[in-house]
């Protein structure tokens, strides 16, 4: 039998909301994750071993909650990453519960990327995203060894300063290129429970006497006698911190790389949650009962909720933290030096990337085409979730994001063995023809 | 509009062989300007595994002509020479799994006596005595060709480019032109331009604008692999399958077995191709073709099923219907020279078919030797054949 | 309970019950996984498998991201750079 199960691409909130919504609704979703366990990012404790990591919150054990009810109708495969979905309406899994299918719905809940701002010395070794330090502490309860320093912008800096606190390993400071305290009025007009969350937060890092550097950019890092030196420069004042793992996190962007330009085909395909728009966890669970909905009105299976238009308070909430986090205008955007990597798998710098558009500007525009085929960036394994943002702002005036990002499959890296193993179930068993 | 400009020669189509007809004409002193709808390498050019190969042509004119453009390259590759550094001579392995396979290397061997080409056979022989260590179990001989090369079709583009004392502009497309006794009026999506003659070589743009040049959209799907272990050894040179070459001519392969290329590339990565496909687009890849091509690939050699794919692609060939390519003026037209329907074969014919086509601007004269891929051929048939 | 470990390029190394090799590895005190061909060090960097960057090669398994694989008692994992690589894959 031709396997035509939903798909949905992600086990975090809004992942899991949109399988518990569409086994309720009598279907038998097919979910995948190529971590090791359920919860995505945001509730990455839901797979950790009980007592070893910080508690979970209320919503993720009703979420847990209702996941088991419904487990036993949704095929759950982890450790296996979603590779491709392409026009002929094929899914390809690979890995640890590897398949081909044809699914007659897919939902991406994808989640979000974390944006990091190239700095130099952000490729050393003890250097890592902020939710890399944080996904350690929620799935195994411990953190690196050595000194921790927090450094970039947003909200989750402060979460994890003080998830850090409470696990007993106070960073020995959050720098912070905004300002958000400058504006205590403006905060008073979140939501009662992100002031509440923001405020326990706040309240622990105060207690436990971690300074937060705002207004204060992290503006090199380097080694020194096995440590790591943090450059910060505040209003032209330059200081040094030695640590030995640094947490760097510039906001979060859609993780949608990959999964919207090439599906045109017949099947219905869905967002849900962060990669269709940064709004949080509370919002992703919304919008993966929204997407399911939608799924199972693409199917006629009920009728559908029409609206799909994001909760427009989730949509508020966060207009209002990126205007408090917004880098105050008197402090100029680092000027980076040439040598600074910008892609870091292909490990192509700015100068490269300055020399390029000045080679071309001397005759003619420098294409995306050539950025990627001569200049590397984006050609990488990563597929350039972690540059393209940064050359598509230093050659905003010739190229777009959109133009650099090929938006090829796989998604992600994947084995030819494992591609080759994943069961065929796009085709009767009894006209298989491949090996 | 007022006309913009004027030059000697437009060239519309910044593809590999638009730009080595630019930098050969610059070279005989034409004013030259290079207009593309994208930019350099946008379709074919930049979609191509960069093999210089003249054992996968067609027996008789296209192996003549594909080794003589590849004895220029390599001049060319020579001293300070413009391809230095971008074209690289290295070793052919082209390997039999079956019987029509060996059939085709039988054909090969011939060909290259029999035509006295550059291109050597070094070793002919079972899987086991070959330069390479680890072949499948499905290859039962192989042939290490010396001679050929590689050279990435953006890398060699942006050369020409590069080394032309010429005027580039993109985003232009070639809407029309208008010959007339004074030169040819080109009309531009920026505009009109003036030139005494213009050169076509949009590959599949090509297309629309030369509605009595018969072409078709042959479209390729390729994998690129990731770098793989350090300690790794890279192919010396590309794995082809037999089947390829049959694919290439006009018996076809019938059941040869699938044809595939493994490519590396100076990265470590290797470029797994590629199909042959009349109706696919630049966009189009399908996983059921490329878990073919692997299974063909890792078949020919295993340990390639423990790298991991970073990508797919696609890229379009211009084909004419005869399987060769469209080069000359246009019959009626003598300002308008075309340059298409390469099918993938541009990479390696551009050395020559750049100075030929710039000989033939600048003296009038055209080379005999091109003389039977005149676009006219197809006016003057009857029928074209479907 | 005994301790369990993996092998890091030969050296065994202690992991609790859900950690990943990137966890545990950490936990020793290891942040380079080595060196990637374009020179930079491997190591830890997204934590959710897109960058890329933490790639080792896991016995069993292959080349795989250390930040989503989970230990395995007395699995052997090295290192891309590690040269050890070519007996073990080869023989």
């Amino acid at each position: 039998m031709i396997d035509t199960r939903p798909l949905i691409v992600g086990a975090g909130p809004a992942g899991l909301r949109a399988a518990i919504t569409l086994s309720d609704a009598g279907l038998h979703p097919v979910l995948v994750d190529h971590a090791p366990g359920i919860g995505g990012a945001v509730y990455a404790n839901l797979r950790a071993q009980p007592n070893l990591t910080p508690k979970l919150t209320r919503e993720a054990c009703i979420l847990r909650q209702d996941f088991e009810r419904v487990r036993p109708r949704v095929d759950l495969r982890l450790s296996t990453a979603f590779a491709a979905f392409d026009q002929a309406g094929t899914a390809l899994l690979t890995g640890q519960a590897g398949m081909m299918f044809k699914p007659r719905a897919v939902i991406f809940a994808t989640g979000a990327r974390e944006r990091i701002q190239p700095r130099p010395g952000w490729t050393l070794a003890g250097v890592s995203s902020a939710g890399a330090l944080q996904i350690a502490l929620k799935t195994t309860g411990t953190l690196p060894l050595g000194r921790l320093l927090l450094a970039g912008t947003g909200p989750l800096l402060y979460a994890i300063a003080a998830q850090m606190v409470a696990a007993g390993r106070a960073p020995v400071a959050v720098i912070e290129t905004g300002n958000p305290l400058r504006h205590p009025l403006m905060a008073l007009r979140l939501p009662a429970p992100v002031l509440t969350e923001a405020a326990r937060y706040m309240g622990r890092l105060l207690l436990a006497g971690v300074p937060i550097l705002s207004g204060t950019d992290l503006t090199r890092i380097e080694t020194r006698n096995g440590a790591l030196i943090a450059h910060t420069s505040r209003q032209g004042r330059w200081a040094e911190i030695a640590v030995d793992h640094i947490g760097l996190h510039d906001g979060l962007a859609r993780n949608d790389f990959g999964i919207s330009a090439e599906m045109t085909g017949q099947t219905p395909v869905f967002q849900a949650g962060d990669c269709r728009s940064v709004l949080g966890r509370w919002a992703a669970e919304d919008d993966g009962k929204r997407a399911a909905e939608q799924v199972l009105h693409a199917l006629k299976a009920t009728p559908g909720r029409a609206a799909i238009a994001p909760d427009q308070r989730f949509v508020k909430t966060q207009t209002l933290l990126a205007k408090l986090f917004a880098r105050a205008p008197s402090l100029a955007a680092p000027d980076l030096p040439d040598d600074t990597v910008i892609c870091r798998c292909e490990n192509r710098s700015l100068g490269d990337l300055k020399q390029a558009l000045q080679a071309a500007s001397e005759q003619t525009q420098t294409t995306a085409r050539t950025l990627r085929l001569t200049e590397r960036f984006g050609m990488g394994p990563c597929q350039g979730r972690q540059c393209l943002d940064w050359v598509a702002a230093l050659t905003a005036d010739t190229t777009s994001f959109a133009d650099l990002r090929g938006n090829r499959w796989p998604i992600k890296p994947v084995r030819v063995r494992d591609i080759l193993d994943a069961p065929d179930f796009t085709v009767d068993p009894s006209h298989q023809d491949l090996k | 509009m007022q006309p913009t400009d004027s030059y000697d020669l437009v060239i519309a189509g910044a593809g590999i062989i638009g730009a080595s007809v630019a930098w050969h004409a610059t070279q005989r002193g034409l004013r030259v300007a290079v207009i593309d709808a994208k930019g350099p390498a946008a379709a074919a050019s930049g979609a191509s595994d960069g093999a210089v190969s003249v054992a996968s042509k067609r027996p008789g004119l296209m192996a003549n002509l594909a080794d003589a453009s590849l004895c220029y390259a390599r001049e060319m590759a020579q001293h300070n020479g413009i391809l230095k550094g971008i074209f690289h001579p290295r070793p052919t392995f082209i390997f039999a799994r079956s019987a029509p396979e060996s059939a085709a290397l039988d054909r090969l061997t011939r060909m290259l006596h029999d035509q006295s080409l550059s291109v050597t056979i070094h070793q002919d022989g079972a899987a086991q005595t070959s330069a390479i260590s680890g072949l499948g179990k499905d290859i039962t001989r192989v042939i290490e060709l010396q001679g050929e090369a590689h050279m990435l079709g953006y890398q060699a583009t942006h050369a020409y480019l590069r080394a032309a004392k010429c005027d580039l502009f993109w985003p232009r497309s070639l809407e029309a032109y208008e010959p007339g006794p004074e030169g040819v009026r080109v009309f531009t999506s920026a505009g009109e331009m003036n030139c005494a003659q213009l050169v076509i070589a949009s590959g599949i743009g090509t297309m629309g604008l030369l509605p009595n040049v018969p072409m078709i959209a042959r479209s390729g799907q390729l994998i690129v692999s990731d770098r793989g272990p350090a300690s790794e050894p890279n192919l010396p040179g590309p794995l082809t399958s037999a089947a390829y070459l049959l694919d290439k001519t006009a018996n076809g392969r019938g059941d040869a077995g699938l044809p595939v290329v493994i490519d590396p590339l100076h990265t470590g990565q290797v470029l797994i191709g590629s199909t042959r496909e009349d109706h696919g687009t630049e966009r189009q890849t399908d996983i059921a073709t490329v878990r073919r091509l692997l299974h063909s690939a890792v078949g020919c050699l295993p340990r390639l099923a423990e790298r991991r794919i970073i990508r797919v692609f696609a890229g379009v060939r211009s084909a004419s219907l005869d399987g060769l390519p469209i080069v000359g003026a246009l019959p009626e037209e003598p300002n308008v020279v075309c340059a298409t329907g390469f099918e993938g074969d541009g990479i390696c014919l551009s050395a020559l078919i750049g100075r030929e086509i710039a000989a033939h601007l600048a003296t009038g004269q055209s080379s005999p030797d091109l003389a039977a891929l005149t676009p006219g051929r197809f006016s003057s048939q009857e029928a074209i054949p479907a | 309970m005994s301790v369990q470990t993996i092998l890091w390029n030969g050296t065994p190394i202690a992991f609790l019950p859900g950690d990943t090799i990137a966890s545990a590895l950490s936990r020793a005190g290891i942040t380079e996984f080595g060196l990637r061909q374009t020179a930079l060090p491997a190591a830890i960097f997204c934590g959710i498998g897109q960058c890329q960057n933490c790639l080792v090669s896991i016995e069993g398994i292959g080349v795989a991201e250390a930040c989503l694989t989970l230990c395995d008692a007395a699995q052997s994992v090295r290192s891309l750079s590690d040269h050890r690589l070519t007996e073990s894959a080869h023989d």
